[in-house]
Protein backbone atom coordinates (compact mmCIF):
# COMPACT_ATOMS: atom_id res chain seq x y z
CA UNK A 1 0.00 0.00 0.00
CA UNK A 2 2.94 2.42 1.19
CA UNK A 3 4.72 1.23 -2.03
CA UNK A 4 1.59 1.77 -3.92
CA UNK A 5 1.34 5.59 -2.56
CA UNK A 6 5.06 6.32 -3.34
CA UNK A 7 4.32 5.55 -7.09
CA UNK A 8 1.31 7.64 -7.21
CA UNK A 9 3.07 10.73 -5.68
CA UNK A 10 6.33 10.07 -7.82
CA UNK A 11 4.32 10.19 -10.74
CA UNK A 12 2.70 12.95 -9.60
CA UNK A 13 5.64 14.65 -9.19
CA UNK A 14 7.33 13.84 -12.63
CA UNK A 15 3.96 14.58 -14.64
CA UNK A 16 3.75 18.02 -12.54
CA UNK A 17 7.52 19.07 -13.47
CA UNK A 18 7.08 17.82 -17.39
CA UNK A 19 3.97 20.23 -17.39
CA UNK A 20 5.85 23.39 -15.63
CA UNK A 21 8.78 22.14 -18.12
CA UNK A 22 6.50 22.13 -21.33
CA UNK A 23 4.42 25.33 -20.20
CA UNK A 24 7.49 27.50 -19.96
CA UNK A 25 9.47 26.24 -22.61
CA UNK A 26 6.35 26.84 -25.44
CA UNK A 27 4.85 29.98 -23.87
CA UNK A 28 8.78 31.09 -24.44
CA UNK A 29 8.65 29.51 -28.31
CA UNK A 30 5.22 30.60 -29.09
CA UNK A 31 5.84 34.24 -27.82
CA UNK A 32 8.55 34.04 -30.44
CA UNK A 33 6.67 32.98 -33.39
CA UNK A 34 3.92 35.85 -32.32
CA UNK A 35 6.61 38.34 -31.68
CA UNK A 36 7.78 37.14 -35.49
CA UNK A 37 4.84 38.26 -37.25
CA UNK A 38 4.92 42.42 -36.61
CA UNK A 39 9.21 41.73 -36.45
CA UNK A 40 9.10 40.35 -40.11
CA UNK A 41 6.55 42.47 -41.10
CA UNK A 42 8.55 45.70 -40.37
CA UNK A 43 11.72 44.11 -41.78
CA UNK A 44 9.92 43.02 -45.15
CA UNK A 45 7.91 45.65 -45.83
CA UNK A 46 10.68 48.26 -45.02
CA UNK A 47 8.08 50.17 -42.35
CA UNK A 48 9.32 52.47 -40.08
CA UNK A 49 8.38 52.47 -36.74
CA UNK A 50 8.07 55.68 -34.43
CA UNK A 51 9.35 53.85 -31.44
CA UNK A 52 8.54 56.13 -28.76
CA UNK A 53 5.14 56.66 -30.30
CA UNK A 54 4.67 52.94 -29.53
CA UNK A 55 6.35 51.76 -26.64
CA UNK A 56 4.06 55.11 -25.37
CA UNK A 57 0.69 53.21 -26.93
CA UNK A 58 1.69 49.95 -26.02
CA UNK A 59 2.60 51.09 -22.42
CA UNK A 60 -0.59 51.34 -20.26
CA UNK A 61 -2.47 48.35 -22.25
CA UNK A 62 0.89 46.13 -21.24
CA UNK A 63 0.01 47.28 -17.58
CA UNK A 64 -3.57 46.61 -17.22
CA UNK A 65 -3.58 43.34 -19.01
CA UNK A 66 -0.65 42.17 -17.08
CA UNK A 67 -2.36 42.86 -13.62
CA UNK A 68 -5.45 40.90 -14.97
CA UNK A 69 -3.29 38.36 -16.25
CA UNK A 70 -1.60 37.49 -13.57
CA UNK A 71 -4.60 37.39 -11.09
CA UNK A 72 -6.45 35.64 -13.75
CA UNK A 73 -3.45 33.05 -13.90
CA UNK A 74 -3.12 32.71 -9.77
CA UNK A 75 -6.75 32.31 -9.05
CA UNK A 76 -7.56 29.93 -11.93
CA UNK A 77 -4.14 27.40 -11.28
CA UNK A 78 -4.77 26.16 -8.10
CA UNK A 79 -8.58 24.98 -9.84
CA UNK A 80 -7.80 23.53 -13.00
CA UNK A 81 -4.25 22.96 -12.63
CA UNK A 82 -1.09 25.26 -13.85
CA UNK A 83 -0.92 22.47 -17.32
CA UNK A 84 -4.38 24.26 -18.47
CA UNK A 85 -3.49 27.83 -17.36
CA UNK A 86 -0.56 27.44 -19.28
CA UNK A 87 -2.38 26.50 -22.60
CA UNK A 88 -4.67 28.78 -21.78
CA UNK A 89 -2.27 31.55 -21.50
CA UNK A 90 -1.48 30.91 -25.04
CA UNK A 91 -4.78 29.80 -26.66
CA UNK A 92 -6.85 32.58 -25.02
CA UNK A 93 -10.60 33.26 -24.54
CA UNK A 94 -10.04 32.15 -21.16
CA UNK A 95 -13.15 33.30 -19.30
CA UNK A 96 -15.47 32.75 -21.92
CA UNK A 97 -14.27 29.30 -23.41
CA UNK A 98 -11.38 27.60 -21.65
CA UNK A 99 -12.53 27.85 -18.12
CA UNK A 100 -16.28 26.59 -18.34
CA UNK A 101 -14.69 24.07 -20.62
CA UNK A 102 -12.56 22.47 -17.98
CA UNK A 103 -15.05 22.85 -15.52
CA UNK A 104 -17.44 21.24 -17.35
CA UNK A 105 -14.80 18.02 -18.29
CA UNK A 106 -14.14 18.05 -14.27
CA UNK A 107 -17.55 17.54 -13.66
CA UNK A 108 -18.25 14.50 -16.47
CA UNK A 109 -15.37 12.71 -14.27
CA UNK A 110 -16.35 13.96 -11.23
CA UNK A 111 -12.93 15.15 -10.38
CA UNK A 112 -12.18 17.62 -7.31
CA UNK A 113 -11.19 21.26 -8.10
CA UNK A 114 -6.92 21.15 -7.68
CA UNK A 115 -7.26 17.08 -7.86
CA UNK A 116 -4.48 15.49 -10.07
CA UNK A 117 -7.24 14.01 -12.10
CA UNK A 118 -8.71 17.22 -12.69
CA UNK A 119 -5.73 19.08 -13.68
CA UNK A 120 -5.02 16.51 -15.98
CA UNK A 121 -8.78 16.22 -17.78
CA UNK A 122 -8.57 20.20 -17.58
CA UNK A 123 -5.63 19.93 -20.11
CA UNK A 124 -7.70 17.63 -22.35
CA UNK A 125 -10.85 19.92 -22.21
CA UNK A 126 -8.70 23.14 -22.91
CA UNK A 127 -6.45 21.11 -25.82
CA UNK A 128 -9.28 20.31 -27.88
CA UNK A 129 -11.34 23.69 -27.13
CA UNK A 130 -8.10 25.03 -28.95
CA UNK A 131 -8.77 22.97 -31.69
CA UNK A 132 -12.24 23.69 -32.16
CA UNK A 133 -11.84 27.55 -31.81
CA UNK A 134 -9.14 27.86 -34.03
CA UNK A 135 -10.78 25.52 -36.83
CA UNK A 136 -14.35 27.99 -36.67
CA UNK A 137 -12.13 31.00 -36.75
CA UNK A 138 -10.27 29.47 -39.95
CA UNK A 139 -13.23 28.96 -41.83
CA UNK A 140 -14.78 32.30 -40.44
CA UNK A 141 -11.10 33.70 -42.42
CA UNK A 142 -11.81 31.74 -45.47
CA UNK A 143 -15.41 31.99 -46.05
CA UNK A 144 -17.68 31.68 -42.71
CA UNK A 145 -17.86 35.36 -41.57
CA UNK A 146 -19.77 36.77 -44.51
CA UNK A 147 -22.31 34.23 -43.91
CA UNK A 148 -22.07 34.28 -40.56
CA UNK A 149 -22.10 37.70 -39.61
CA UNK A 150 -25.91 38.52 -40.92
CA UNK A 151 -27.07 35.56 -39.20
CA UNK A 152 -25.44 36.18 -35.37
CA UNK A 153 -26.49 39.78 -35.57
CA UNK A 154 -30.15 39.51 -36.37
CA UNK A 155 -32.20 41.35 -34.01
CA UNK A 156 -33.98 37.94 -33.16
CA UNK A 157 -30.78 36.02 -32.78
CA UNK A 158 -28.45 38.45 -31.42
CA UNK A 159 -29.64 38.28 -27.65
CA UNK A 160 -28.52 34.85 -27.61
CA UNK A 161 -24.90 35.63 -28.37
CA UNK A 162 -25.15 38.91 -25.88
CA UNK A 163 -26.17 37.12 -23.43
CA UNK A 164 -23.70 34.44 -23.59
CA UNK A 165 -22.01 34.70 -20.54
CA UNK A 166 -24.78 34.84 -18.37
CA UNK A 167 -26.01 31.34 -19.67
CA UNK A 168 -22.58 29.99 -18.98
CA UNK A 169 -23.20 31.51 -15.33
CA UNK A 170 -26.16 29.19 -14.95
CA UNK A 171 -24.70 25.88 -15.49
CA UNK A 172 -21.68 27.38 -13.88
CA UNK A 173 -22.04 28.50 -10.85
CA UNK A 174 -25.50 28.29 -9.67
CA UNK A 175 -25.44 24.28 -9.01
CA UNK A 176 -22.17 24.54 -6.81
CA UNK A 177 -23.10 28.01 -5.29
CA UNK A 178 -26.78 26.18 -4.15
CA UNK A 179 -24.94 23.26 -3.40
CA UNK A 180 -21.95 24.89 -1.17
CA UNK A 181 -24.47 27.46 0.02
CA UNK A 182 -23.05 27.54 3.53
CA UNK A 183 -19.25 28.28 2.33
CA UNK A 184 -20.54 30.16 -0.78
CA UNK A 185 -22.36 32.80 0.70
CA UNK A 186 -19.32 34.46 1.77
CA UNK A 187 -17.74 34.76 -1.28
CA UNK A 188 -21.01 35.66 -3.08
CA UNK A 189 -21.66 38.06 -1.20
CA UNK A 190 -18.80 39.88 -1.10
CA UNK A 191 -18.50 39.81 -4.91
CA UNK A 192 -22.39 41.16 -4.80
CA UNK A 193 -21.13 44.01 -2.49
CA UNK A 194 -17.75 44.75 -4.23
CA UNK A 195 -19.90 44.92 -7.70
CA UNK A 196 -22.59 47.06 -6.34
CA UNK A 197 -20.04 49.80 -5.32
CA UNK A 198 -17.95 50.03 -8.05
CA UNK A 199 -20.70 49.74 -10.92
CA UNK A 200 -19.71 49.53 -14.46
CA UNK A 201 -15.65 49.57 -13.47
CA UNK A 202 -16.20 46.10 -12.09
CA UNK A 203 -15.00 44.47 -15.44
CA UNK A 204 -11.93 46.52 -15.74
CA UNK A 205 -10.74 45.11 -12.39
CA UNK A 206 -12.52 42.08 -12.09
CA UNK A 207 -9.70 39.68 -12.14
CA UNK A 208 -8.11 41.91 -9.05
CA UNK A 209 -11.64 41.35 -7.13
CA UNK A 210 -11.24 37.69 -7.65
CA UNK A 211 -8.20 37.90 -5.95
CA UNK A 212 -9.46 40.09 -3.31
CA UNK A 213 -12.48 38.10 -3.01
CA UNK A 214 -10.41 35.01 -2.78
CA UNK A 215 -8.36 36.03 0.29
CA UNK A 216 -10.53 37.50 2.48
CA UNK A 217 -12.99 34.36 1.97
CA UNK A 218 -9.67 32.12 2.44
CA UNK A 219 -8.53 34.27 5.88
CA UNK A 220 -12.21 34.58 7.46
CA UNK A 221 -12.67 30.22 6.74
CA UNK A 222 -9.02 29.94 8.05
CA UNK A 223 -10.09 31.86 11.20
CA UNK A 224 -13.36 29.86 11.62
CA UNK A 225 -11.32 26.58 10.63
CA UNK A 226 -8.80 27.37 13.95
CA UNK A 227 -11.90 28.87 16.37
CA UNK A 228 -13.16 25.04 15.79
CA UNK B 1 -12.40 52.14 -50.59
CA UNK B 2 -9.02 49.88 -50.56
CA UNK B 3 -6.93 51.53 -47.33
CA UNK B 4 -3.91 52.14 -48.33
CA UNK B 5 -2.14 49.83 -46.23
CA UNK B 6 -4.18 46.39 -47.02
CA UNK B 7 -1.30 45.54 -49.39
CA UNK B 8 0.73 44.95 -46.44
CA UNK B 9 -2.04 43.73 -44.00
CA UNK B 10 -3.77 41.31 -46.49
CA UNK B 11 -0.44 40.14 -48.64
CA UNK B 12 -0.03 36.84 -48.62
CA UNK B 13 3.18 37.48 -46.52
CA UNK B 14 1.67 38.12 -43.60
CA UNK B 15 -0.74 35.28 -44.44
CA UNK B 16 1.99 33.03 -43.80
CA UNK B 17 3.63 34.24 -40.98
CA UNK B 18 -0.14 34.34 -39.66
CA UNK B 19 -0.50 30.70 -40.34
CA UNK B 20 2.82 29.81 -38.93
CA UNK B 21 2.11 31.28 -35.35
CA UNK B 22 -0.91 29.77 -34.99
CA UNK B 23 0.72 26.52 -36.14
CA UNK B 24 2.88 26.65 -33.26
CA UNK B 25 0.11 26.98 -31.01
CA UNK B 26 -1.49 23.62 -32.33
CA UNK B 27 1.54 21.83 -31.95
CA UNK B 28 1.97 23.03 -28.72
CA UNK B 29 -1.87 22.20 -27.67
CA UNK B 30 -0.89 18.85 -29.31
CA UNK B 31 1.72 18.35 -26.84
CA UNK B 32 -0.07 19.01 -23.74
CA UNK B 33 -2.97 17.13 -24.62
CA UNK B 34 -0.38 14.03 -25.59
CA UNK B 35 1.07 14.67 -22.12
CA UNK B 36 -2.30 14.68 -20.30
CA UNK B 37 -4.26 11.86 -22.49
CA UNK B 38 -0.96 9.06 -21.44
CA UNK B 39 -0.81 10.23 -17.77
CA UNK B 40 -4.97 9.80 -17.42
CA UNK B 41 -4.71 6.45 -18.52
CA UNK B 42 -1.43 5.85 -16.04
CA UNK B 43 -4.17 7.36 -13.35
CA UNK B 44 -6.57 4.78 -14.17
CA UNK B 45 -8.93 6.53 -16.66
CA UNK B 46 -10.57 4.48 -19.60
CA UNK B 47 -9.98 5.51 -23.42
CA UNK B 48 -13.84 5.72 -23.63
CA UNK B 49 -14.09 8.61 -20.73
CA UNK B 50 -10.95 10.52 -22.21
CA UNK B 51 -13.01 10.72 -25.50
CA UNK B 52 -16.70 12.05 -23.53
CA UNK B 53 -14.21 14.77 -22.16
CA UNK B 54 -12.72 14.92 -25.77
CA UNK B 55 -16.84 14.44 -27.59
CA UNK B 56 -18.18 17.18 -24.90
CA UNK B 57 -15.69 19.84 -24.39
CA UNK B 58 -15.27 20.60 -28.60
CA UNK B 59 -19.07 20.31 -29.02
CA UNK B 60 -19.14 22.97 -25.98
CA UNK B 61 -16.69 25.46 -27.71
CA UNK B 62 -18.94 25.40 -30.85
CA UNK B 63 -21.29 27.99 -29.88
CA UNK B 64 -18.91 30.64 -27.57
CA UNK B 65 -16.62 30.48 -31.12
CA UNK B 66 -19.59 31.86 -33.40
CA UNK B 67 -19.00 35.55 -31.40
CA UNK B 68 -15.91 35.41 -32.56
CA UNK B 69 -16.81 35.77 -36.31
CA UNK B 70 -18.38 38.97 -35.44
CA UNK B 71 -15.26 40.52 -33.40
CA UNK B 72 -13.40 39.08 -37.23
CA UNK B 73 -15.52 41.00 -38.84
CA UNK B 74 -15.23 44.14 -36.79
CA UNK B 75 -11.50 43.44 -36.52
CA UNK B 76 -11.15 42.49 -40.13
CA UNK B 77 -11.71 46.21 -41.88
CA UNK B 78 -8.85 47.46 -39.37
CA UNK B 79 -6.00 44.72 -38.70
CA UNK B 80 -6.48 42.87 -42.16
CA UNK B 81 -8.09 39.54 -42.69
CA UNK B 82 -4.28 38.05 -41.45
CA UNK B 83 -3.46 39.86 -38.60
CA UNK B 84 -7.08 39.60 -37.38
CA UNK B 85 -7.49 36.37 -37.70
CA UNK B 86 -4.04 35.06 -35.74
CA UNK B 87 -5.21 37.64 -32.68
CA UNK B 88 -9.21 36.06 -32.88
CA UNK B 89 -7.33 32.13 -33.04
CA UNK B 90 -4.84 32.29 -30.38
CA UNK B 91 -4.11 34.53 -26.95
CA UNK B 92 -6.42 36.81 -27.21
CA UNK B 93 -10.64 36.88 -26.62
CA UNK B 94 -12.87 38.33 -28.69
CA UNK B 95 -13.43 41.39 -26.44
CA UNK B 96 -9.86 41.82 -25.21
CA UNK B 97 -8.42 42.29 -29.11
CA UNK B 98 -11.30 44.77 -29.56
CA UNK B 99 -10.63 46.88 -26.80
CA UNK B 100 -6.79 46.93 -27.15
CA UNK B 101 -7.25 47.40 -31.12
CA UNK B 102 -9.29 50.33 -29.98
CA UNK B 103 -6.54 51.52 -27.28
CA UNK B 104 -4.01 51.40 -29.72
CA UNK B 105 -5.58 53.16 -32.16
CA UNK B 106 -6.68 56.43 -30.46
CA UNK B 107 -3.16 56.33 -28.29
CA UNK B 108 -1.58 56.42 -31.94
CA UNK B 109 -3.83 59.52 -32.60
CA UNK B 110 -6.73 58.41 -34.40
CA UNK B 111 -10.51 58.69 -33.11
CA UNK B 112 -11.46 55.48 -33.71
CA UNK B 113 -11.60 51.71 -34.58
CA UNK B 114 -13.76 52.41 -37.73
CA UNK B 115 -12.16 55.69 -38.86
CA UNK B 116 -9.15 54.86 -39.00
CA UNK B 117 -6.91 54.63 -42.16
CA UNK B 118 -3.33 54.62 -41.33
CA UNK B 119 -0.22 54.70 -43.10
CA UNK B 120 1.20 51.10 -43.78
CA UNK B 121 4.13 52.62 -41.03
CA UNK B 122 1.28 53.48 -38.63
CA UNK B 123 -0.11 50.00 -39.39
CA UNK B 124 3.50 48.44 -38.50
CA UNK B 125 3.34 50.12 -35.06
CA UNK B 126 -0.29 49.45 -33.97
CA UNK B 127 0.76 45.50 -34.78
CA UNK B 128 3.54 46.31 -31.85
CA UNK B 129 1.17 47.78 -29.64
CA UNK B 130 -1.86 44.93 -30.27
CA UNK B 131 1.00 42.04 -29.58
CA UNK B 132 2.76 43.93 -26.64
CA UNK B 133 -0.42 44.72 -25.20
CA UNK B 134 -0.87 40.87 -24.24
CA UNK B 135 2.88 39.67 -23.30
CA UNK B 136 3.16 40.74 -20.13
CA UNK B 137 0.08 39.03 -19.01
CA UNK B 138 1.46 36.07 -20.68
CA UNK B 139 4.59 36.00 -19.41
CA UNK B 140 2.86 35.81 -16.16
CA UNK B 141 2.51 31.98 -16.46
CA UNK B 142 6.34 31.99 -16.07
CA UNK B 143 5.38 32.30 -12.21
CA UNK B 144 3.23 29.22 -12.18
CA UNK B 145 5.60 26.95 -11.60
CA UNK B 146 6.81 28.54 -7.79
CA UNK B 147 3.16 29.53 -7.38
CA UNK B 148 2.08 25.87 -7.38
CA UNK B 149 4.95 24.59 -5.20
CA UNK B 150 3.61 26.87 -2.94
CA UNK B 151 0.22 26.53 -3.39
CA UNK B 152 0.63 22.46 -2.97
CA UNK B 153 3.08 22.89 0.16
CA UNK B 154 0.68 25.01 1.83
CA UNK B 155 -2.18 22.61 1.00
CA UNK B 156 0.32 19.95 2.96
CA UNK B 157 0.70 22.28 5.83
CA UNK B 158 -2.79 23.99 6.24
CA UNK B 159 -4.14 20.16 7.85
CA UNK B 160 -7.97 19.71 7.29
CA UNK B 161 -8.11 23.41 6.33
CA UNK B 162 -6.00 22.50 3.15
CA UNK B 163 -8.04 20.18 1.38
CA UNK B 164 -10.66 23.31 1.33
CA UNK B 165 -8.41 25.63 0.14
CA UNK B 166 -9.38 24.52 -3.58
CA UNK B 167 -12.63 24.38 -3.07
CA UNK B 168 -12.62 28.10 -1.10
CA UNK B 169 -10.62 29.47 -4.16
CA UNK B 170 -13.41 28.24 -6.50
CA UNK B 171 -16.34 29.62 -4.94
CA UNK B 172 -14.11 32.97 -4.71
CA UNK B 173 -13.40 32.64 -8.92
CA UNK B 174 -17.21 31.88 -8.85
CA UNK B 175 -18.96 34.22 -6.97
CA UNK B 176 -16.50 37.27 -8.79
CA UNK B 177 -17.46 35.76 -12.64
CA UNK B 178 -21.31 35.87 -11.78
CA UNK B 179 -21.68 39.32 -9.48
CA UNK B 180 -22.44 41.25 -12.16
CA UNK B 181 -24.78 39.41 -13.99
CA UNK B 182 -26.58 38.64 -10.36
CA UNK B 183 -26.78 42.08 -9.34
CA UNK B 184 -28.39 43.16 -12.64
CA UNK B 185 -31.78 42.75 -12.06
CA UNK B 186 -33.30 44.60 -14.54
CA UNK B 187 -31.73 42.84 -17.55
CA UNK B 188 -34.34 41.08 -17.88
CA UNK B 189 -33.01 38.89 -20.80
CA UNK B 190 -29.66 38.65 -18.98
CA UNK B 191 -31.78 37.30 -15.60
CA UNK B 192 -33.97 34.44 -18.10
CA UNK B 193 -30.66 33.46 -19.72
CA UNK B 194 -29.23 32.82 -15.84
CA UNK B 195 -32.12 31.25 -14.80
CA UNK B 196 -33.17 28.93 -17.47
CA UNK B 197 -29.70 27.71 -18.11
CA UNK B 198 -29.18 27.34 -13.97
CA UNK B 199 -32.85 25.53 -13.84
CA UNK B 200 -31.44 22.90 -17.26
CA UNK B 201 -28.33 21.99 -15.55
CA UNK B 202 -29.98 21.21 -12.35
CA UNK B 203 -32.61 19.30 -13.80
CA UNK B 204 -30.16 17.79 -15.97
CA UNK B 205 -27.95 16.73 -13.40
CA UNK B 206 -30.89 15.07 -11.46
CA UNK B 207 -31.83 13.23 -14.93
CA UNK B 208 -28.05 12.11 -15.77
CA UNK B 209 -28.26 10.46 -12.42
CA UNK B 210 -30.05 7.50 -14.13
CA UNK B 211 -28.91 8.49 -17.75
CA UNK B 212 -25.39 8.77 -17.50
CA UNK B 213 -25.12 9.60 -21.19
CA UNK B 214 -26.55 12.96 -20.57
CA UNK B 215 -24.23 14.26 -18.50
CA UNK B 216 -21.70 14.66 -21.58
CA UNK B 217 -24.19 17.18 -23.44
CA UNK B 218 -25.97 18.91 -19.68
CA UNK B 219 -23.44 21.53 -19.61
CA UNK B 220 -23.77 23.13 -23.57
CA UNK B 221 -27.88 22.11 -23.36
CA UNK B 222 -28.12 24.31 -20.96
CA UNK B 223 -26.12 26.64 -22.08
CA UNK B 224 -28.12 26.87 -25.22
CA UNK B 225 -31.49 26.36 -23.14
CA UNK B 226 -29.86 29.86 -21.79
CA UNK B 227 -29.13 31.52 -24.86
CA UNK B 228 -32.94 30.82 -26.30
CA UNK B 229 -34.05 32.42 -23.44
CA UNK B 230 -32.60 35.52 -24.06
CA UNK B 231 -34.05 35.68 -27.03
CA UNK B 232 -37.48 34.69 -25.82
CA UNK B 233 -37.28 37.51 -23.21
CA UNK B 234 -35.84 40.20 -25.91
CA UNK B 235 -38.87 39.21 -28.10
CA UNK B 236 -41.66 39.05 -25.07
CA UNK B 237 -40.36 42.86 -24.15
CA UNK B 238 -40.98 43.99 -27.82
Amino acid sequence: MKQENNKNENGRQQFDARIHRLGITSTLVVWCFFLLVPAAICVIFGLKIDLAATAKAAAPIMLIFAITGLCEKLSMAPIIGPGAVYLASSTGNIQNMKLPAALNAMKIMECEEGSEKGRVVAILAVAASSFVTTAIVFCGMLFLAPIMAPLLTNPVIAPAFDNLFPALVGPMVIPVVLKNLKVASLPVGLAIVIALVLGSTYSSVQSIVMVVVILISLGVYKAAYKKK
Amino acid sequence: MEKMYFSVANSPVMAAFCGLAILVVLVQAAIFFRTAWKRALELGFEKRDLMKVVKSSALFSVVPSLPIIISYMILMPVLGKFFAWLRLSVIGSASYETLAANMAVTSLGFESLGSADFSPDVFGSLMWVVTLGVFLSSMSAMLLKKYDKKMQSLEKSAGGFGNVIPNIMFLGMMATLSAPYLIDVGNIPSMAAIVVSAASMIAMNAVGKKHKALNEFSFSLSMIAGMAAACVATALMR
